[in-house]
């Protein structure tokens, strides 16, 4: 549904995205992580038309994607995006005007759900709340892709919890396809079937979920024992402290040789051992 | 027109209260020396005609417009095919109400002024540029044309400065107007180009010019947004 041929995007003399290539074909839940500059952001804004590629090409739904031909089939919101100092009412009410396929019905029964007061101006809304709003008014949207970038920012624990829900539910209502942009890596990892790392402006890594369950993995012993063990495997991280060795794989899984423990890996440690790469403890 | 531009023209129409509110305000102050011309026995004075305030809403209205409301209606899911046809249509409701208030306040409550001896002159836009010569339906229709251009004109530039290309505007429009006015051969085309928009004494060419100048910049437009990164 949503391809990358090459795209790279710069703006000025810094390289957002750099020559990439990506398919995302299935419907589901897609985690895209990255670091801060990493070009999270740059990739959404690609797909929705946003920007433009500075080369390359960016095709939604068989169409070449250009500020002027964006897709409808896609629907972008930042948490932070700035919206018409309205009632909420009154916003979601003018989303319904611009947007053939946006059920209000639905965004009606969240803000019931979420304690939000329709005749509050969105100025007059907490930072949370109106990050809520925002979330609401794209995930009412029946799109065939939504992409939300942080959609969590700003959001305490009880409303990260709501806002997973609230997700999920979207989703089952009209399974599509969702990317969500996040650094709260392992709440995000409780709903996400696919995950996208992006570092430096490349893709670094595409897969399912239930692959990092089933590969990735920490073997902790002493470095004696460990480094016959890993040799051949895909280490995506080294500690070593003293004469123990950490090891982090994403690979297939080995039986642990004699004193050594293997351990899964969370979400978030894979993608940092991913992309922050080695650290020693000596 | 689709349903969608027409819902972006409805809420760009409730987002630019800062033009509703300067043509109110200034239309009070104005509205205050009428008063006062009314209630003397015997005004000797000229007075700035109410007839023109309109077109005060419609410039304010065309710089908020692409300053504050392009990335906010994106944001609600709107399209900038949307925005395009929304602000135009806008702009041209605008000219329509603005031309019809300024004909309507000239022909009855300004020329009561005048007969009745509440004041001695005038002083009216739509009248110096010569608008009211052939009529008022031709004021009323020269006017819809000149303020949709006019609208047309600042929305362009506005929408064009966050990028080098609308200083370069920027810079041109100074230099036309102060640099190369000494030359004779531009001070020439300079003069043509405002007797077409301003001082054209044939209405129907004027308002011909007017809408095609408006219509042009209606077209540039769709590529500007185009251009534009969010």
């Amino acid at each position: 549904m949503i391809e990358f041929r090459n795209v790279t995007k710069r703006y000025g003399g810094t390289t957002a995205l750099d020559s990439v290539t990506l398919n995302v074909a299935d419907e589901g839940i897609y985690c895209l992580l990255g670091r801060n500059g990493a070009g999270k952001t740059t990739l959404m804004k690609l797909i929705a038309g946003y920007v433009h590629a500075s080369s390359g090409e960016v095709v939604v739904d068989g169409s070449t994607v250009t500020p002027m031909n964006s897709p409808t089939s896609v629907q972008f919101i930042e948490s932070n995006a700035a919206q018409f100092n309205m009632k909420v009412g009154s916003l979601l009410e003018s989303a319904s005007g611009l947007q053939s396929d946006f059920d209000i019905a639905f965004a009606k029964r969240m803000l019931t759900k979420f304690r939000l007061n329709p005749n509050k101006r969105f100025k007059q809304l907490s930072f949370g709340m109106k990050t809520m709003v925002t979330t609401i008014l794209s995930l009412a949207n029946n799109s065939k892709a939504l992409l939300l970038d942080e959609p969590a920012l700003g959001f305490d624990a009880i409303m990260r919890s709501q806002f997973n829900a609230l997700l999920y539910e979207s989703y089952e209502r009209r399974p599509r396809v969702i990317i969500v942009s996040t650094h709260l890596i392992d709440e995000i990892a409780k709903i996400a079937q696919k995950l996208i790392i992006i570092n430096g402006g490349r893709i670094l890594f595409q897969a399912g979920i239930n692959d990092i369950d089933e590969k990735a993995y920490v073997l902790t012993g002493p470095s004696a024992a460990l480094k016959p063990a890993i040799e051949g495997l895909n280490v995506i991280g080294r500690e070593t402290v003293g004469g123990m060795l950490a090891a982090y794989v994403y690979d297939k899984r080995i039986a642990p040789p004699a004193g050594a423990m293997i351990d899964r890996l969370s979400l978030q440690d894979f993608f940092i051992k991913l992309v922050g790469g080695d650290v020693r403890h000596e | 027109m689709s349903k969608s531009s027409f819902a972006a023209a409805k809420i760009l129409s409730r987002q630019i209260k800062p033009a509703y509110f300067t043509g109110i305000l200034v239309g009070l102050m104005l509205l205050s020396m009428y008063i006062v011309a009314v209630s003397l026995p015997d005004n000797q004075t000229g007075l700035l005609s109410l007839a023109d305030v309109g077109a005060l809403t419609l410039i304010v209205a065309a710089i908020v417009i692409p300053s504050k409301c392009l990335r906010r209606l994106i944001n609600l899911g709107g399209k900038r095919e949307d925005f395009w046809r929304g602000s135009a249509l806008v702009y041209a409701v605008i000219s329509v109400c603005v031309a019809l208030l300024s004909v309507l306040f000239y022909y009855t409550v300004d020329d009561w002024m005048l007969a009745n001896g509440k004041v001695v002159e005038r002083l009216s836009i739509i009248e110096a540029f010569g608008f009211t010569r052939n009529g008022a339906a031709a004021a009323f229709l020269r006017q819809v044309a000149v303020w949709f251009f006019f609208a047309m004109f600042v929305h362009t530039l506005t929408l064009l400065q966050d990028c080098w290309i609308g200083w370069a505007i920027d810079v041109l429009i100074v230099a036309i107007i102060s640099v190369f006015t000494p030359i004779a051969p531009l001070r020439a085309f300079e003069a043509w180009f405002w007797r077409m928009v301003i001082f054209q004494p044939n209405a129907f060419a004027h308002i011909l010019t007017c809408l095609a100048l408006g219509l042009g910049l209606f077209a540039l437009n769709r590529p500007i947004l185009g251009w534009k990164d969010l």
